[in-house]
């Protein structure tokens, strides 16, 4: 259970009471969503490499906005990929302006053995073929219900549209990818 | 079953959000897994792909980044502690002097070249040591001078030890030059790259001349501070600048210099205090700097505020530091809203032009966020503006220009935001913000939902049937369309209202019905078949007013299910061709014949009446429009006991059915021609004929001469 201690007073994970998170804390957050906020920017702009660097910069500004947070602490998981999805929507913004992200930047440069290196470029690759025939939306919902444990309702909260319209848009993506994924 | 496919599927992503395994997932709904389960296969295999995301690497560089900035960021943050918290151990009013030594380094791997007691040439340091204080801590003192004569750094790790450096001759600081941010460099130079983890610096003497011109010994304890707070010198060409923070606390009769950790170490912010040059700082105003903030800017020389300096905001004169007690070298403004706040302070002294600057980079991009609504055509949305500072401040942006692609320009309001508005039907939605010199744009593609979107056309009012009332409602996601160009096939083109509606019109008498709407980029159509309803229907021909009589005037009514049918055209043999008037009807006077046949056609509808007039109903009952005198002709031999014709007519038409009497004796009436034909009385001594129609009368007096 996350602990927090806000002026002495030590709450747990589930207290209905707001805090302020401390940097203390930022390192946890760290620890247990970086791997999750990196692959639900990677669904969203399906390059990993910009994922790997955009997902730091998530907790560098969850540091940076510590002052304007104040929430439950069940909270902040929602509220660092809330930071996420605005980086993201920034990115997109420039890169559109740029050129198509290319799947040659798929990179797995740290595993071990050629042929493991190999599988795992394979899939990945085949992941990110798959995502390009999503819509944004879809991405969108994809990456958050699939990495960010929030729920339809959550979701749907996030992206201002009704749980019923995100179970939808996530039952066409995955057909889709289903359809991309094993042709 | 999609939809129920689409819950089912989403309480799987939850319960294997949850950990729960596919299998698991299935197991629950067995009538459903043939189907769920390529799906869930898919939902698995994407999130094993995902987890190959991210790699060790960019972890490692990504956990260095984020601890490099949690050093980085404790200044502040223990920067806002103390001014809003007692100093602990020391009464508050007390805490009021803080001052800070650089330290500047440069790591150069294995090579040692330090050179203990002799102050180096710093054109290649790796470290350098610098000294400042805060504004109201030495505010007490006109002077303080302390004579720093050694530094030292605690290097860790196996090859670690005391870096000592003698500073000969000392090095002489007056804390009171170095208020705020300002710092004095008191050592630069090499050290071996690896992590240091304490500093401390030896005073030998600190001598300070209070305002009031009295002078006093401040303690030193132990004739050195030490400070642990670690730093890493990195070989190579990057220079640690390692800010000494000290604190001067006035306790009874004495001032003592304490070392104030939490705002000393390698990632703090400074302004070096130079030998000739201006020295600007902005007077704390408890939160970041952020464009549109009120404030004060400080300018000192030699640690002496400056009044009379010219100052330049963002290349704009903003006038002069002011000279009046309290604010003196002091001026306020309000920061642009540019992407930087470059201020620069110039005076000309006796030492020639002298100039200083400051410098914050804020970023200069606005950010633009839909904050209520859904982001689709049609759709209600609002839309925020705020600007983030490279500090990590998010303001709400007042009075920013906001540009809607065809929706048109707002001004934010004071939480940044703009009246809500609809979203265009296109393609994309364009927004772009603009105060003065920050701008931000934002784009969302909605290319792929038109592709597959379509407005939604539907009857909300009446039935569908030929010369019905309906009423349409064009729609898109389910929110009505204003706007749309709504056209109904053979009844013309409506523009819908607010509502989404069209202005009710008559179903069309054909055997479809059709209607097309378009809103810019969006298209929908309604198609309803109605020729089952044509096969077996037709127009109803009813006579409702008047006798089905030659020569009466009747009124017939044509209607389809009950509806009176308007411009239908109606067909009387021997009459002529009518259009019925708006409540279905016409009026004409039944020919002389022995049947009334009538056609209707509206459309595609037809109707047809055929009505057999019996020869004895044949009757001229003449209509008033007929009143007037019959005309008598007679022929053959026009004499007592002769035999005569008879031919009466009206309007130069024979008038068949009127009664004759002749000499006060009823004869007979008028064959279909007009005649009749009788035998004139062989005592008559005249011929007296009387002919009545209706209203028609005709007279006819004969005397025959000779008759006694």
């Amino acid at each position: 259970m996350l602990e927090v201690k806000v002026g002495g007073t030590r709450l747990s994970k589930d207290s209905t009471a707001k805090i302020k998170p401390t940097k203390a804390m930022i390192g946890s957050l760290y620890e247990e969503y970086y791997d999750r906020i990196v692959r639900y920017i990677f669904v969203r702009i399906n390059d990993q490499n910009e994922a790997e660097n955009l997902g730091g910069d998530v907790f560098l500004k969850a540091l940076q906005s510590l002052d304007s947070y104040w929430g439950h602490s069940e909270q902040m998981r929602a509220w660092l990929f809330k930071i996420a999805h605005n980086l993201v929507v920034d990115y997109l913004r420039r890169i559109s302006k740029r050129k198509a992200v290319s799947l040659n930047h798929v990179e797995i440069r740290d595993r071990v053995g050629i042929e493991e290196a190999v599988e795992v470029k394979m899939k990945v690759e085949r992941l990110s073929k798959a995502l390009k025939q999503l819509t944004p939306a879809q991405r969108e919902v994809i990456g958050l219900r699939f990495f960010s444990g929030l729920s339809s309702a959550e979701v749907g909260k996030t992206l201002g549209k009704n749980s019923g319209a995100i179970r939808e848009m996530q039952r066409a993506a995955v057909e889709t990818l289903r359809n991309q994924m094993y042709v | 079953m999609n939809k129920d496919l689409g819950a089912l599927l989403d309480k799987c992503i939850d319960r294997m959000n949850e950990g729960d395994s596919l299998e698991e997932c299935l197991a629950s709904y067995p009538e459903q897994a043939e189907v769920l389960e390529p799906l869930l296969r898919t939902i698995w295999d994407v999130r094993d792909s995902s987890s190959l995301i991210p790699k060790a690497s960019a972890k490692s560089v990504v956990r260095r980044r984020l601890d490099a900035a949690l050093v980085n960021s404790d200044r502040r943050f223990q920067e806002r502690q103390r001014r809003t918290m007692p100093l602990f151990g020391w009464p508050r009013v007390l805490a009021t002097v803080a001052v800070v030594f650089v330290l500047a380094l440069i790591g150069f791997g294995v090579h040692w070249m330090l050179t203990p007691g002799v102050a180096p040439v710093v054109a290649q340091a790796n470290f350098r040591l610098l000294l400042s204080d805060q504004e109201n801590a030495i505010g007490d003192f006109e002077k303080l001078e302390v004579i720093i004569t050694r530094i030292g750094m605690l290097r860790g790790g196996d090859e670690g030890g005391w870096q000592e450096i003698t500073l000969d001759p000392g090095v002489l600081l007056d804390l009171t030059r170095l208020e705020g941010l300002n710092a004095q460099e008191i050592w630069g130079g090499n050290i071996p790259g690896g992590q240091y983890i304490q500093v401390f610096i030896y005073i030998e003497d600190a001598i300070g001349t209070l305002k009031s011109g009295e002078t006093v010994n401040v303690i030193v304890p132990s004739g050195n501070l030490q400070i642990s707070k670690p730093f890493v010198v990195n070989a190579g060409d990057s220079v640690v600048n390692f800010v000494y923070d000290i604190t001067v606390v006035a306790a009874g009769n004495q001032y003592i210099l304490l070392p104030q950790i939490d705002q000393s170490g390698a990632e703090q912010e400074f302004h070096e205090v130079g030998e000739g040059k201006l020295t600007l700082w902005i007077v704390d105003t408890g939160t970041p700097v952020t464009p549109g903030d009120n404030i004060t800017v400080g300018v000192t020389f030699q640690g002496n505020p400056l009044p009379g300096a010219k100052v330049r905001v963002n290349g704009v004169d903003v006038g002069n530091t002011s000279g009046e007690a309290g604010q003196e070298g002091r001026i306020s403004f309000i920061v642009p809203y540019d992407e930087k706040l470059k201020v620069k302070a110039k005076i000309t002294t006796a030492l020639g032009e002298l100039e200083g600057d400051l410098k914050i980079e804020f970023g200069d991009e606005l950010t633009i966020e839909v904050v209520e609504g859904v982001v689709a055509p049609g759709q209600s949305i609002e839309v925020q503006v705020t600007f983030s500072t490279l500090q990590g401040i998010t303001i709400p942006m007042q009075g920013a220009q906001v540009e809607v692609k065809d929706a048109g320009i707002f001004t934010t309001d004071g939480d940044g935001r703009i009246p809500s508005f609809i979203v265009p039907y296109d393609d994309e939605l364009k927004i772009k913000a603009v105060k003065d010199e920050l701008k931000g744009e934002l784009e969302i593609d909605l290319e792929k939902e038109f592709e597959e979107a379509e407005l939604t056309v539907q009857v909300v009012e009446g039935e569908v049937t030929p010369g019905e009332s309906i009423t349409i409602l064009v729609s898109f996601k389910e929110n009505p369309v204003e706007g749309a160009l709504v056209k109904v096939k053979e009844v013309g083109v409506f523009i819908t209202d607010e509502n989404g509606r069209t202005l009710p019109f008559t179903v069309p008498y054909d055997d479809e019905l059709e209607i097309k709407a378009v809103k810019d980029e969006l298209k929908g159509k309604l198609e309803i078949d109605l020729e089952k309803e044509f096969e077996e229907a037709e127009l109803i021909i009813q006579v409702i007013e008047g006798k089905v009589t030659p020569g009466e005037r009747i009124t017939i009514l044509i209607s389809f299910l009950e509806n009176p049918v308007l411009d239908a055209l109606v067909t009387v043999e021997d009459v002529g061709v009518f259009i019925t008037d708006d409540d279905g009807r016409i009026s004409f006077t039944v020919p002389y014949d022995d049947e009334l046949e009538i056609e209707v056609k509206k459309g595609k509808l037809k109707g047809e009446l055929e009505i057999e007039l019996q020869e004895g109903e044949v009757k001229i009952e003449p209509q008033e429009e007929l009143e007037g005198e019959l005309n008598l002709d007679i022929e053959g031999d026009i004499a007592p006991g002769g035999t005569v014709t008879l031919l009466v007519t009206f309007a130069d038409e024979p008038v068949a059915g009127a009664e004759v009497e002749v000499n006060d004796e009823e004869i007979g009436s008028t064959e279909q021609d007009g005649t009749i034909t009788f035998t004139i009385p062989g005592d008559a001594d005249e011929l007296e004929i009387e002919v009545k129609k209706e209203k028609l009368k005709g007279e006819l007096d004969i005397e025959f001469q000779g008759a006694s």
